[in-house]
Formats: structure tokens, sequence, C-alpha cells
């Protein structure tokens, strides 16, 4: 695993008092017995104590371990530690083999995390397995006939009187809901209560959208009728999940895979984060998804524009399907550039197949070629054909236009119904994040 | 309007008003057969359902607009290998937070100036916002910035700073320009080039108003010297009074000027040796002035001053300080301890101050404390004046003031006494956080190499003081990154 910039150490910082507290740490002074191999990063660490501190970070996971008895996660040491490794003055070098405690702890993990996996759960009772079935799917459908009536009675009474409703009308809906394992639709509909009033074309994303959970409605009913794939989208909007293992079970692909671009997102109870790979044998774009509530960290990203090689398990879907890492990927080549893309209206065409092909995702990934961009606001960016589209108001514009000058650049995005979302773009040959 | 926008704009009025007012518009042409027999309701979400998925699908890119207009080349390299890796850890607040990543970041950028280099373009929006945020950091990140950097300071409102800092070779631009771009220019002139700056200054001094004329003469405290007297003496004939109180005051800082020998006329006949060994000198108050001394600034006193104590004063600021060893040939220290009188004294100490002689600085140092003096004095004198003013003194607040006094950097002797001297403070930590600035600044590597001593000794180390040491050493590694 190549060294982690400065950037990624930060971002693991719980909150600032935390990385305040590292810094102070991050001198030589308090620290000995320090170093590093691919996977591991240890050191010991003076504290107020009369024992020194040990200390441990599991790179892959990653994972932190200090003797230390902060509730904080990664505590100040392991920031501190990082920190250290991360400012290459050679304080935590590099060395063949890990230090006695570090090793101890590692392989620990791996056994703990084996055993888990092999642990084999009670053979399930197909009996009883059946009967919980039966009963979700029972609250699923009465959840969403009720949701059905509650859009009937949206449109009879009209969009513009559903505006004029109190938070609670939609809260009230949501709740419904999640009380029928829907918690996908409840968010949504969570999201359309601030919408209608934060929106300028709020009539029009309204209508749009109470169509598409209208199809969802009518696309439940007739489930029996669609594929395993189109089910396994209709799901995902829905809120449903998949087991992992079950995902695991009915897929998997090796390959290498080149990381196009990731992006992380926080909606106040829950961070997602979202990499998109391209398999370079199945020219298959998938994107895999880390969550982390409350105050976990979420995993380290993996590094755009890296080759990786692993077994990835697919959900079942149609277009711009969701992946997971069946096996822990390995690094195998440094640095390439993006497949072949090209205009904005081959994107928006290639959104239009997505879309025909599951109508329930947002976004679609997009490789786009020559790009320009203005800064508006609104921020747009134009092809080398001169089409040109807006960009999303999160698109790190300042990060390509300090990296570009204003030269055309190939970048990977995430196209959305009317704007884009650039994520990485092609600098010197290779693909950076932005 | 396509008919399907106008179709999609039927489907949105008849879903505002509600199916019970309005029944929702027939399905356009596609080959698509509504469904029978469906309730209001269903036919008007089975339409919305058409549309939405018709209109996010039937999207193509936006003609007509253009993109930014490309940066220009660069003409300044990269910074060495080892200096890149350092910043972009202070710009993550990686080595350092809050006011000290400031410094370190203003350090780094003047150690960049120097070599001639410019900022990796990857690190500049997290720099640019930096400087945004904290303003005292503009000048030095502008001066580093490049040409990407200008570029981008024209593109993005919040940075328009950028390329306003940098170098304006815009002289030819002087008479149009508005007062502050003009206030600017000169105080970068006057620091390299004073001559350009105040023919710059003459070039429009008829025709400018008073305000513009004092705000320009202001900037002359920067690089004063002998060309600029005959500006000053015009100025004394200013129409507006405060032009001339500037010029008059500006004057006194050129020792040399006709002025000076005016005010040197009119002090010597005051100044007399009296007493049984001609041992004390008097000082006597002038007569009211002529028009030549209204001229050169012997006006109205302020408000509480006696008028001809002020006048007195001012005679003494704007004479050569040889007058003094002249008429009474003693010396600088002789004549501090003799004379007694109050206007003669604040005239004294404005004069050596203005003119930034160090002999006469230790003559009146050496009868009292005077922090604005010391700076006048070399090195070790300062510091030993320091030394012996540090070790009289109890809070924490005074002894920042002395040092507040002292330029950095410091001596290894004043550097290791302040150690020793912070060491025995009570409350160490809160001192040396008080002090941070001027220690960050000042302390010898032997001060520092004392901290350093004590902490291995003790362990104790407050953390502000392990603070400290963490920061200097960053800017030692700045510093070697540019070597």
């Amino acid at each position: 695993m190549t060294r982690w910039s400065a950037e990624q150490v930060a971002k693991l910082a719980p909150d600032d008092s935390s990385l305040a507290a590292a810094r102070r740490l991050a001198t030589p002074g308090p620290w000995s017995d320090t170093g590093s191999t691919d996977q591991l990063v240890w050191g010991k660490c003076q504290g107020s104590g009369s024992k020194p501190y040990q200390v441990a970070v599991d790179l892959p996971g990653p994972a932190f371990k200090c003797s230390c008895p902060s509730r904080k996660f990664p505590c100040k040491h392991a920031l501190a530690l990082l920190m250290l490794w991360v400012d290459g003055s050679g304080t935590v070098a590099t060395t063949e083999s890990a230090a006695d405690f570090a090793q101890a702890w590692a392989e620990d993990r791996a056994g703990t995390a084996a055993r888990s996996a092999g642990r084999t759960k009670a053979p399930p009772d197909p009996a009883a397995q059946a009967k919980r079935r039966e009963e979700r799917r029972a609250l699923m459908d009465a959840g969403m006939t009720d949701f059905a009536t509650w859009l009937g009675d949206l449109v009879r009474g009209g969009t513009a009187a559903a505006r004029h409703q109190p938070y609670s009308w939609w809260d009230g809906t949501a709740a419904r809901l999640v009380d029928a394992q829907l918690p996908g639709l409840a968010e949504q509909v969570r999201t359309m209560a601030s919408d209608v009033l934060t929106r300028d074309d709020w009539a029009d994303h309204l209508l749009a959208t109470a169509g598409r959970w209208w199809t969802a409605t009518r696309a439940w009913a007739a489930r029996d009728r669609l594929s395993a794939d189109e089910l396994g989208d209709l799901r995902a909007f829905l809120g449903w999940s998949f087991a992992t293992e079950e995902v695991r079970a009915n897929d998997a692909v090796d390959d290498t895979w080149l990381v196009l671009g990731a992006h992380r997102s926080d909606n106040g109870r829950v961070q997602q984060q979202r990499t998109w790979l391209w398999g370079e044998t199945t020219h298959e774009i998938v994107q895999v998804l880390d969550f982390a509530a409350g105050g976990q960290t979420l995993a380290v990203p993996q590094v755009v524009g890296a080759v990786l090689q692993a077994t990835l398990a697919r959900y079942p879907g149609r277009a711009v399907r969701r992946a997971l890492f069946a096996t822990d990927p390995v690094a195998v080549d440094s640095r390439r550039g993006l497949p072949a893309g090209g205009t904005i209206d081959d994107a928006w065409a290639r959104a239009a197949e997505v879309w025909a092909a599951n109508p329930w995702t947002g976004r679609v990934p997009v490789i786009i070629e020559g790009v320009r961009v203005a800064p508006g606001p609104p921020a747009y960016a134009v092809d080398a054909a001169g089409g040109s589209v807006n960009l999303t108001a999160d698109s790190p514009i300042w990060a390509l236009l300090a990296n570009s000058g204003g030269q055309p650049v190939d970048v990977f995005g995430e196209l959305q119904p009317g704007r884009l979302r650039v994520l990485s773009f092609v600098g010197a040959g290779e693909l950076v994040a932005l | 309007m396509s008919s399907l926008e106008t179709w999609w704009a039927g489907l949105r009025t008849a879903a505002l008003v509600g199916t019970t007012r309005r029944p929702p518009p027939p399905l356009p042409d596609l080959g698509i057969v509504a469904r029978e027999d469906a309730r209001a309701e269903e036919v008007l979400l089975d339409a919305a359902a058409l549309g939405a998925a018709l209109r996010r699908s039937g999207v193509h890119a936006t003609t007509g607009r253009e993109p930014a207009a490309t940066a220009p080349d660069e003409t300044q390299p990269e910074p060495p290998p080892r200096a890149v890796p350092l910043l972009e850890l202070l710009l993550n607040q990686l080595a350092a937070g809050g006011r000290q990543r400031r410094l370190l970041v203003a350090h780094w950028c003047q150690e960049a100036a120097v070599a001639g280099c410019r900022v990796p373009h990857r690190l500049l929006p997290q720099l640019l916002e930096l400087a945004t945020a904290e303003r005292e950091l503009q000048p030095a990140t502008a001066e580093v910035a490049g040409e990407r950097g200008r570029w981008l300071g024209r593109l993005n409102p919040d940075w328009t700073w950028v390329a306003e800092g940098a170098p304006a070779t815009a002289t030819e631009d002087w008479p149009i320009l508005s007062t502050e771009t003009r206030v600017a220019l000169l105080i970068r002139l006057r620091a390299d080039d004073p001559d350009t700056a105040r023919q710059l200054a003459q070039s429009t001094w008829s025709i400018d108003g008073a305000k513009d004329r004092k705000a320009q003469l202001d900037t002359f405290w920067i690089g004063l010297g002998p060309e600029d007297e005959d500006l000053l003496e015009q100025a004394l004939d200013d129409r507006a009074p405060s032009v001339r109180e500037l010029a008059a005051t500006l004057l006194d800082g050129l020792p040399d000027s006709a002025r000076a020998r005016r005010m040197a006329d009119r002090l010597r006949p005051l100044i007399r040796a009296t007493g049984v060994l001609k041992r004390e000198i008097e000082v006597a108050l002038p007569d009211e002035p002529d028009q030549a001394g209204v001229r050169d600034g012997l006006g109205k006193p302020p408000r509480g001053r006696s008028k001809r104590g002020w006048w007195l004063e001012r005679i003494v600021t704007g004479a050569p300080l040889e007058v003094w060893t002249e008429v009474t040939r003693a010396s600088p220290a002789t004549i501090v301890s003799r004379v007694q009188d109050d206007d003669a004294r604040h005239g004294l100490r404005r004069a050596v101050q203005t003119r930034s002689d160090s002999e006469w600085a230790r003559a009146l140092l050496g009868r009292s404390w005077d922090p604005g003096l010391l700076p006048l004095l070399p090195q070790d004198e300062r510091e030993k004046i320091a030394l012996s003013r540090l070790a009289a003194l109890k809070s924490r607040h005074q002894i920042g003031e002395v040092l507040a006094a002292v330029p950095t950097p410091w001596g290894a002797k004043l550097s290791v006494a302040v150690v020793r001297r912070l060491a025995d403070d009570d409350d160490a930590d809160l001192t040396f956080r008080y002090l941070f600035s001027e220690l960050a600044a000042g302390l010898h590597p032997d001060g520092l190499a004392l901290l350093d001593q004590w902490r291995q000794r003790t362990d104790g180390l407050p953390t502000s003081a392990t603070s400290l040491l963490k920061f200097r050493s960053v800017k030692r590694s700045i510093t070697e990154a540019f070597s």
C-alpha cells in the first residue's frame, strides 16, 4: 500500500481538537521504536504515565490500536504516528519486518476476521426464514399500497396544496414507509419536503418524482414479472438491501480495476462514500459504497488512478451496478489515464440508455474528453464540440481550473438530471482526484 | 416550445390545482396508449411518470457558452522537491494550526519568493482560500502565486487580491489611478526606488487634492533621503495645513536640510551653560516666531501645551543634534544628564528617533528606560540593556513589552537568559503562550537548545513550550528545503 497523503491523514481525525492534540505529539521527542511496512505502522509514545503507549495502525482497514485510555477513534497517538509517517522526515522509517507487538496485533485481527467470517451461524431454519420473508413482504405490500394511495391524494389535492403542508405531513408518510421496511423511499420523501421549499423548479421536480414513485408502486405490484436484475434495481431504490453473503454467493468478477473517482457525502445522519471502478477486461463501471453512521470513520478511500487486482461481487441490477470487494484489493500498477470517453451529448445519450434500463438510479458515471470550465456562477463545463452542461455546486471547479489552467482535459464525473459532478481529471497523463 | 414541453406544462398546471379541479391533458402522440378505466389521479400519475422519463432522457448539451480563457504560461519555476510536502502539511493542518500555521505559511512564501519560485498549481486553491481568510498572508502569497495564481484571482471574485498584489508596473497609468492604488504603489516603490516614487508624486502634485497630497506624502517616511528635500521644502508652502504640517515633520528627519539649519540658528542662542562650574545646561524658551518660523512649523500649539514650550520642542526636534555638542562642548551623555527642561527632552527624544542616531539613543537610554529607542542600538548593547531591565520585572505583560522592543532574532545570551527566566515562572505554560510570537521569532538556537535540554531532563515541559520547539523545527525545515 502506498504511503498516504497529508489530506488522507487529516480526514481521519474525528474532530478539530484531536487534530490539534495530535499535532502537538507529532514530534520525534516522545516516540521510540517506530517503523512501518507495507501494511503496518507502529511506534511507542511516551505519555504522562510511566510506561509508553504502544500504538499501531493497520493500513488496509484502516484499524487503530493504542494502549492509551482515550475513547476517541482514532486517538491522538495514532493520528500523531500517522503524521510522522506521512511527513517523510524519516522519524517513522520503512523496515523489513514489523515490531513484535504490532505483528502480534495484526495477526490477531486477521484471525478474528477469519473466525467471524468462517463462523457458521446456526443453520437457518427454513420454515422460520420463509415465515420472516412472508411477514416482510406483507409489510412492504401494505406499505406500497398505502403509498400509492397517498400519491393519489397528493395529485387529487394538487401539488400546490402539498407544498403548503407542514413538515409533519411529509414526515408522517416517511415514518409509515420506515415501518413498512421501505427506508429508501422514506428518505426520498423527507428530502422532497425541503426540496419543494428550496428549489425554483419545485413543481416540475415534485411532479416528475411523484411519477417515478408511482412507477415504483406499479413495479412492486408486478414484481413477479421482473427479472432478478430489474428487481435488484428496484430494491436499491426502495431501500431493501441485500445481505453481503448473498451478494458474494451470487456473483464474482475477478479483474483489474481502475479507480476512476470517488465522492463523499453526508446527509447529517449517515456518511456515504462512492468509489467508481472501471473493469479493464469487462469494460464495466461499477460503484462501491461505504457507509459510516454517527462517530464512525469511513474506510480510507482507494487512491484515484490506482489499478487494483480484486474479485468484486456485484449486486443484482441492470445498469450502474453496485459492487463490493470480495477480496482485499491489491495495487498492481500505478496510475493510468482514463479509458476513451466522448462529448457531453454522448454522455447524455449514455445516461438515456442507463435510465431506460434502470429508471431508479440518479447518477450516471461518464467520461468526457477535452473539457474546459467556466466558473460562472453557475459553473459549467464545455466540451471540444462546444456543448456545455452545468456543474453541481459541489464540483471542485477551482481545483480543476488550478490544475488545468483552462486547457482542455479529460474528466470523469457523475451525470445527474441537468448537472454534472466532476470527480477526477487526467493531468500529465495520470488520472488524479480533484 | 416543443409539443412535448407544451403538454408537460399543461400537465404541471393540472397537477398544481389537483385532479378534482382540472382533468389531466391527453397524452401526446407517442405511440403509447393510456390505460382505460383509470381514475383521474392514476391517469395523471401515469402521465407524470411518462413525461419525467421523456424529459430526463431527451436532454442535449447546451450550446453557445464559452469556457474561461486559458492561463498564461508560468515564468517562475516550481519550488525544490523537499519544500512542496512541507507546504502540503501546513495547508492540511498537519504540521501546525491556527496562528502558528499562519506564521509558517508566511515564512514558506517568503523563502519561496527569495528563491524566485512559485506555488505548485495543485496547492493553489487551498493556499488562496487560506490567505483570503487570513489577510496578513495576502502580500506574501501574492508574491509567489505565479501566473496561474493571478489568473485564478481574475476568475474568482474572492481572490481578486492576488492579481492586485502583483508588482504593478503600471506607472504609466499614474494619473488615472485611485488614491488607494497610488498609495499602495508608492509604498512598494519607496522601499527600492524612492526617486521614481517622488517623481510620480510630483507629476500630479499641482492638480491633486489636499487629501491626496497628504496621503502620498505620508509614504515618504519610507526611504526618506536628502533628495526629498526639495519637494518637502516646497510643501512647507502648501495650501493645506495638514500637508504643511506633514512636510515639517518629515523634514525633522533630514538634519542636513535648509530647514534644519534654520532650526539650528534658532536653537543656538537658547542653549546656555550655567551654574558655578558651568555644569548646568539651561534652555531658554523661544520668542514669538517670525513668518519664516511659522512656515517651518512653529505654529499654533496643540491643546494643553504652552506655546513657547511647544515651539521649543519643535525647534529641538528640527535642529541637528550637533548643535548641542557644539554649544556645550560636552558629550551627548553629559548633555542628557544635565538638561532638565521637559520640552527640550521631548524634542531631543523625537529628534533621536527620527534620525536613528545610536550615540544619542545610548545616551538617552542611559538615563531612563525607553523601549522605542532600543532598536536604534547595535544588537549586543540593546540586548544587554533589555537583560538588565528584565531582571527587575515581574509580570509577563511587562516582560512582553520589553521583548517586543528588541528586534528579532535575538542573540544567544538574551535568548538563554529569557528561557531561564521563563523557566522560573510559576505559570510557565501561560507565559509561553502569551509570549509565543516574540519567542517564536526571537529565540536563538542556543535558547531552543536549552528548552530541549529542559524537556529531556524533567519531562515536564509546558505544552506551549513544546509547541514552540515544534514550530521552530518546522521553520528550520522550510528554510533548509529552499537552500
